[in-house]
């Protein structure tokens, strides 16, 4: 064999081989996460700082509690009648099907108030009891709310008004995995049923 | 001028009209409902008035970048010949201060004060109590 076809055979096996790597690493490359229609999954799960807050049966809520559950973490107030208790049922409409469909699921919502005045523990028992009884109602003080919401990158103002105050606020809701890490973000403007698909693409993905 | 009609007051008509219930002692609730302007020009919404609350403002929730607020308005304008839904997480009323026990059921009375070509009309409606809306 000449030397020019040393190089060549050469090439040839070169090309095959690396033609070769590339199709087996084209499943891995080509398997990116799912894409949700009404928000983003983290390209890693987000481990939260600790926090230590409280709920409307006066127990501790803390990392350990969402250990073990998908969480749904909204924040709000219970003086803001239109998007808390709309956002309330939609989250309790997509939670209620998934029980039914997915019962092996633990499936939790919980409402986070940024209005500690005026949500006690009593008043978020009061208007959570009232809107869908199986979602937690979770308060605190002033600087252990504001470290939760930092953690999640969630900013508020509040907004004195004439009469009483509001809260401008970062609008997302946000889904804890199983080991409670932030796992993904979702607009809870769109409409129940894209955000139900959101869920089950979570749900039979991961 | 000044005049005064029932439900369906010529240029301006209502539909499910509704005012979602809370816990007690809840001092605020929002209501919606459809707005259809059927004449040829604009119409603005001024005010609306109930017997059964101390004030009722129109107010819209907002998520403009990311962040959820709420704005107050002034005035509803709604065009010629078109429709206008007040829904839960958009326009709706404020409905502040309740003057009676507000209970699931119950029908609220309510005016509607508007102006169509420089005249005020006023439209009387009713706006049931519900949980989550007609279903």
């Amino acid at each position: 064999m000449s030397k020019r076809n040393i190089v060549f055979v050469f090439l040839i096996v070169f090309g095959m081989t690396a033609l070769f790597a590339y199709f087996q690493s084209l499943p891995s490359l080509l398997q990116k996460k799912p894409m949700l229609l009404t928000g983003k999954i983290l390209t890693r799960p987000m481990e939260l700082n600790n926090f230590e807050l409280i709920d409307q049966y006066n127990q501790t809520f803390n990392n350990k509690s969402l250990v073990g559950n998908w969480t749904i973490i909204f924040f709000g107030y219970t003086n803001c009648p239109d998007v808390c208790p709309t956002t309330i049922y939609k989250l309790a409409e997509i939670k209620n099907e998934i029980i039914e469909k997915l019962p092996s699921e633990n499936f939790n919502t919980v409402l986070v108030t940024l209005d500690p005045d005026r949500d006690t523990p009593e008043r978020l028992d009061e208007y959570i009891g009232y809107f869908d009884k199986t979602m937690l109602g979770v308060t605190g003080t002033y600087e252990d709310i504001q470290t939760f919401a930092s953690s999640l990158s969630v900013f508020y103002q509040r907004i004195n008004k004439d009469e009483g105050y509001d809260f401008n606020h970062t609008a997302s809701i946000f889904v804890l995995d199983k080991d409670g890490s932030l796992f993904a973000t979702m607009s809870p403007a769109n409409p129940v049923s894209e955000l139900k698909d959101d869920f089950y693409t979570i749900l039979n993905n991961f | 001028m000044v005049s005064f009609g029932d439900k369906s007051y010529a240029e301006l008509e209502v539909e499910n009209a509704w005012i979602r219930s809370g816990p007690a002692n809840s001092k605020t609730f929002a209501g919606y409902l459809k707005l259809k302007n059927t004449y040829s020009t604009e119409i603005s919404i001024k005010k609306l008035k109930s017997s059964a609350f101390e004030k009722i403002e129109m107010h819209a929730s907002l998520t403009e970048d990311g962040m959820s607020s709420m704005k107050k308005l002034n005035m509803l304008e709604i065009p010629a010949n078109s429709a206008f839904n007040l829904e839960p997480g958009g326009y709706h009323l404020m409905l502040m201060r309740p003057k009676k026990e507000i209970k699931e059921a119950d029908l609220i009375e309510f005016m509607i004060y508007f102006e169509v070509e420089g005249r005020t009309n006023i439209l009387r409606n009713d706006a049931m109590i519900l949980r989550n809306g007609y279903e």
